[in-house]
């Protein structure tokens, strides 16, 4: 059953573009190149407009997911590498339930396996380049017409389509890394940036005042005449991103790459080539940001629901108790839960709130931390990373752990690995609640997510032997 | 998002947004360059320090280096000291900072920006008091000046223009007046920055109006297609050719080509000699970039000349300057030119490329006698001719009493001699006390294990008595087994000190000697893997004075020998392919060559029992492994030692088998990648 519906996508190898696997290894300058360039293209991508667009102002559904989905509003780049991700963990969850029974040692497979995946990326970028557009995101539809509604799913398609190619470019040996962290990576980055070092000013009548966290710092400390309120406005202003945020920002971030380094480190020995000893790391942050993603793609999506229920039917008492919504009195700011369980764990915005509200404090902080720590114990077993899995690997590839026999490798996996996993996903829940809390720029999971990559590019290109200058001692630039 | 920017037209905002990003670069590179200035001058200091322990030698050579080379070197070195301070990013450092100086003017100058920041409502300003004001303050400042501006108090004979103007200022008065008070206002004070809540906003950006107006556009237009177009596709590929250009070793690919060239079409019925090797080397495409105008043949004449010691000035102008320049950069070429060698498997060529280096470090003409004719102040026709016997190295020539030397070398200065036997002295003779194939955790060798080569040696003075393997303690030749040792065998080595600055008084660069480990199989006489270079090894034993000539023996101990205070060395060469899959022995040779210096060198065999664990062995692992399991503790294996052989006078011939514990783990770092990458 499940082999005949990978054969389903057999017909698609002939007609879908593939990248070519290098036949040698590409050295590191090379893959410099190739990376560069495949973000140049992308960022590229996510700057040009759409054409045909009438107008793009009106409210943003999906504001809270842009960050992360690397997409840019009314460019290319409206859907991101959103299709791509999906695909991807789809065919990874049936893949690790084995409802998808594919063999990885098996090339054939493997080819049908990625074209599967492609197959089902396109679909999904058809079906949400779909839905954006019939949703009158870019103007009503009638108004568009039929030719400019069918160009512009087409140019969405096509965008989408090339980010594809660029991620198999990158991922197939020819980059560093995977183009899909890659892309997400650099978009956290420069929104990071943009709030730090934004040029444009507004004037809402307290004078011209920057939007860039740093450079508002100086103006407001040149311009205005009480230097002391001055420092505190720029510190602390509510409006617009503040130099405060600057420096959480850059807290959470060190934090992150600090814990990345948290592992714990198996001695391991090769019996089949004696000789080779080694260490099989356990990383605290053992499913990387994953836990974080699900946990915020949950409750966003029972906010989602529970919004939508609420306009419905505002006086059903099971909808209230899922969540009550409305402006917060005081704040002109967006929709808010106020009460209900979606009041419970919508993150906390300040301080000041969780201190005036202990009971949602700790129940927002044990929900995030709980359901972090259970999506990472989950998801080990999903992706194929669980004791049991490694311990084949291990057995697969002749490898023991030192000092213990054969036998003992699953008890002494099963021993460390789902703590790791548990206690990992924990910690990145606190400190996406610490990163919230202290209001770092962009919410606390794409920073996480922003860290974990850049530290993971840093590993990746000190392997390659990027920084690696071959200095011999006493060596003079004239020999 | 706003639809509509405004440019900035007074620029009021742009010299704070270049100010700003020019800050956040000057800032840190200033402190990195300020660091930097400090950090190396300290250094300086305790390299000076480190070495005073070898500085006999090094002061040496400083003594002996002829005239031209001390010029030709202060000229390299003063010029790159000079380089150091007048360098782009110091440049960058000092424009940088007059422009931030220059903007901070214009900053303060600029009417435009006090004229906005009139226009800001600031209660205690109207108020005339400070921001920490308490409400009395703030209720009596307010009092103060209701009674001056009160329509009702405000005097008749003021003209109708000028009552406007007080009446406006009496509302200003009462609004800073709630807005400091009031709770309502004050709240619209704080959120919209005015009493009477939010205000008309407006969006701008901080680019001058200059850059965006109809006759700029042009230009800048240019800059972009010039930065886009031009600019940055050219730096790319000069990088890129860059890297291109020259091979991992740092030689040029088309000397690297070349010489490949020469090793395929290399006729084994050939003789390698050095001259063959500085014919090669003369072809070099470094040389050619370096001097477009001279020919591979003056270049090889250059490099006769340097080994020969002659001036080669007579043949045109600078050319001793160019001769320098072209000895230095052999360093690299031979390195490269080695390495080529040993992918070719050619032990023949990489033999006589090191005899080369040797050659051109100690600016000496092949020759058997090559040895004492490194020395310096060496009559070299007295040498060749006068004596009878024949003496080729240092070693024999410390049998003989010092003023034998003399008359032996042809040196009649009493003070000279005293300074040619201090060189020969240090120069560094190198003994095999142990050589073992070790396989981190492992016993003994056993098919398709990874087996590295492990060396102790002792780096002694040629007039040292020879000592023998078992003059040492066995503690002294073994290593730690623990887990960290297995996992990087190779870390016991970066332990060790850096080789110190080598006597070669006519090499144009002050440098460092290395011994290049060159490994072939026995039975065809092939290099089998790129020769390791080791650059890690203690020179501390050649200050030790344990002279052959005086040292006297008491039965077969060395009398005033302590092993203490001996250092030994250890070498270790990782094998490039796994052990055989059959059982059995493999041969292999090692050739051990120092760089520098003529006769310091180690050539021997070794062999390689592979075999299985027998019945018995495994049954004692186990047992082993099962207390392990209950202790949960590092296994340490014990050494076993098998066979050893030492064979006096000479040290060509040496053969050990051995096995240890011990690592290698790219395999396994693969693995941990793939968890990083979990998430996609």
């Amino acid at each position: 059953m499940s082999d005949r519906l990978l054969d389903i996508f057999k017909p698609f190898e002939a007609i879908l573009p593939e990248v070519i696997a290098p036949q040698r290894k590409v050295p590191y300058n090379q893959k410099l190149i190739w990376t560069g360039v495949s973000l140049l293209i992308f960022l590229i991508l996510g700057q040009i407009p759409l054409y045909g667009i009438v107008s793009s102002e009106t409210s943003d559904p999906l504001y809270w997911l842009r960050a992360m989905l690397a997409s840019n509003r009314g460019t290319l780049m409206e859907l991101g590498v959103s299709p791509i991700i999906t695909s991807s963990m789809i065919f990874q969850f049936l893949q690790g339930t084995q409802l998808l029974n594919v063999k990885m040692d098996n090339k054939q497979d493997r080819d049908l396996f990625q074209i599967a995946q492609k197959v089902c990326a396109i679909i999904l970028t058809f079906g949400q380049a779909l839905v954006v557009v019939l949703t009158g995101n870019y103007g009503d539809p009638k108004n568009l017409g039929f030719a400019i509604s069918l160009l512009l799913i087409f140019q969405l398609m096509f965008a989408s389509f090339i980010v594809l190619l660029l991620d198999e470019l990158l991922s197939k040996g020819y980059g560093l890394g995977s183009g899909i962290s890659l892309f997400t990576a650099s978009n956290i980055a420069e929104q990071i940036f943009w709030k730090a070092f934004a040029p444009t000013t507004i004037n809402t009548g307290r004078g011209k005042e920057f939007e860039g966290a740093i450079i508002a710092f100086f103006h407001l400390l040149a311009v205005r005449k009480d230097k002391k309120r001055a420092l505190f406005e720029a510190l602390y202003r509510t409006n617009l991103p503040n130099v405060f945020q600057v420096f959480a920002t850059i807290v959470v971030f060190f934090s992150v790459l600090y814990l990345q380094g948290f592992r714990y480190e198996l001695p391991i020995r090769s019996t089949k080539i004696r000789g080779q000893v080694g260490v099989y790391p356990i990383k605290l942050f053992y499913t990387s940001n994953t836990p974080i993603m699900l946990q915020s793609a949950l409750t966003s999506n029972i906010f989602l629901i529970s919004q939508m229920l609420y306009q419905r039917f505002p006086h059903n008492p099971i909808i209230r108790l899922l969540g009550v919504w409305g402006i917060k009195p005081g704040t002109q700011g967006p929709q808010m839960a106020l009460s209900g369980v979606s009041y419970y764990i919508q993150p906390l915005s300040s301080l000041s709130e969780m201190i005036l509200d202990p009971i949602k404090t700790i129940i927002y902080v044990t929900f995030v931390l709980g359901s972090c720590a259970v999506f990472s114990k989950t998801w080990i077993e999903i992706s194929g990373s669980s004791p049991k899995d490694i311990a084949k690997q291990f057995k697969d590839e002749g490898m023991v752990i030192n000092g213990k026999r054969e036998t003992n490798v699953y008890r002494e996996l099963k021993r460390i690995i789902p703590t790791a996993a548990a206690f990992g996903g924990a910690t990145i829940g606190a400190l996406s609640v610490c990163s919230d809390l202290l209001g770092t720029l962009g919410s606390g999971a794409s920073i996480l997510m922003a860290a974990t990559t850049i530290y993971g590019y840093y590993e990746l290109a000190a392997k390659e032997g990027g920084f690696s200058k071959n200095i011999v001692p006493g060596f003079s630039d004239l020999m | 998002m706003a639809l509509n920017y405004d440019y900035d037209e007074s620029s009021e905002t742009w010299p704070f947004f270049l100010l700003t990003i020019l800050l956040m670069l000057l800032i840190p590179l200033t402190l990195m360059q300020c660091y930097k200035l400090i950090y190396s001058k300290s250094k300086k200091d305790t390299r000076n320090h480190e070495d005073d322990k070898y500085s006999e030698l090094e002061a040496l050579n400083d003594i002996d280096t002829p005239e031209e080379i001390i010029k030709f070197r202060s000229k390299y070195t003063s010029k790159s000291k000079l380089s150091c301070l007048f360098n782009w990013k110091n440049l960058f450092i000092v424009v940088g900072w007059a422009v931030v100086f220059y903007l901070v003017q214009r900053i303060s100058n600029n009417d435009a920006i006090k004229q906005a920041a009139i226009g800001i409502f600031d209660p205690y300003d109207i108020l005339g008091i400070s921001s920490s004001s308490s409400d009395k303050d703030i209720k009596s400042a307010y009092r103060k000046l209701s009674i001056k501006f009160h329509p009702d108090k405000l005097s008749k004979d003021l003209s109708a223009d000028e009552r406007i103007v007080m009446e406006e200022k009496y509302v200003q008065i009462t609004k800073a007046y709630e807005a400091l008070t009031d709770e309502t206002v004050r709240e619209n004070y704080l959120k919209y920055g005015h009493p009477d809540g939010p205000q008309s906003t407006s969006h701008g950006i901080a680019l001058p109006s200059f850059m965006v107006e109809g006759s700029s556009s042009p230009i800048l237009i240019m800059f972009y297609i010039s930065l886009l177009g031009i600019v940055l596709p050219y730096f790319v590929s000069k990088w890129w050719s860059k890297t291109q250009s020259y091979t991992r070793k740092g030689i040029h690919t088309k000397t690297a080509s070349y010489f490949v060239d020469r090793l395929v079409n290399y006729k084994p019925s050939e003789v390698v000699t050095v001259d063959l090797i500085i014919k090669w080397l003369s072809h070099a495409e470094e040389f050619k970039q370096f001097y477009p105008s001279l020919t591979s043949k003056d270049f090889e004449e250059l490099l006769h000349d340097h080994i020969n010691r002659k001036s080669s000035n007579e043949k045109g102008p600078d050319r001793n300057i160019i001769k320098n320049r072209i000895v230095a950069k052999c360093h690299s070429l031979l390195l490269g030119l080695l390495d080529i060698a040993a992918g070719f498997r050619n032990t023949d060529v990489a033999n006589v490329t090191l005899d080369t280096f040797k050659c051109i470090v100690q600016a000496i003409p092949s020759n058997p006698k090559a040895e004492l004719l490194q020395l310096p102040n060496v009559d070299k026709e007295q040498f060749e001719n006068g004596s009878l016997d024949d003496i080729f190295t240092i070693g024999k020539l410390f049998t003989f009493d010092d003023e034998r030397i003399g008359k032996i070398l042809g040196i009649k200065d009493e003070k000279l001699l005293k300074r040619t036997l201090t060189v020969a002295s240090n120069i560094p003779h190198i003994r095999l006390l142990k050589a073992d194939f070790v396989v981190p955790g492992e016993t003994q060798v056993t098919p398709l294990s990874t087996p590295h080569i492990s060396l102790k040696v002792l780096i002694r003075s040629a007039k040292h008595k020879i000592i023998n393997t078992e003059s040492f303690p066995e503690s002294m030749l073994s290593e730690p087994q623990d887990f960290e040792h297995q996992r990087n065998p190779f870390s016991i080595i970066e332990e060790q000190p850096l080789i110190p600055y080598s006597y070669s008084p006519y090499f144009p660069v002050k440098r460092r000697s290395a011994w290049c480990c060159l490994i072939a199989l026995q039975k065809d006489n092939k290099i089998i893997q790129t020769p390791a270079i080791i650059n890690n090894l203690s020179f501390h034993n050649l200050s030790k004075s344990l002279d052959k000539r005086e040292v006297k023996m008491a039965g077969k101990d060395i009398k005033g020998f302590i092993p203490e205070d001996w250092e030994i060395g250890t070498i270790k060469v990782p094998l490039g392919q796994p052990a055989p899959n059959q059982e059995g022995a493999v041969y292999f040779r090692i050739i051990l060559k120092n760089t520098d210096y003529f006769g310091a060198d180690l050539d021997f065999t070794m062999t390689m029992n592979v075999r299985e664990y027998s019945e018995k062995d495994l049954q004692q692992m186990r047992e082993e492994s099962y207390n392990n399991d209950d202790e949960d503790s590092d296994v340490d294996e014990s050494e076993e030692e098998l066979e050893e052989s030492d064979d006096e006078g000479s040290d060509s011939e040496y053969t050990d088998i051995d096995t240890d514990t011990e690592v290698e783990e790219d395999a396994v770092e693969d693995r941990e990648i793939k968890n990083n990458l979990l998430f996609i």
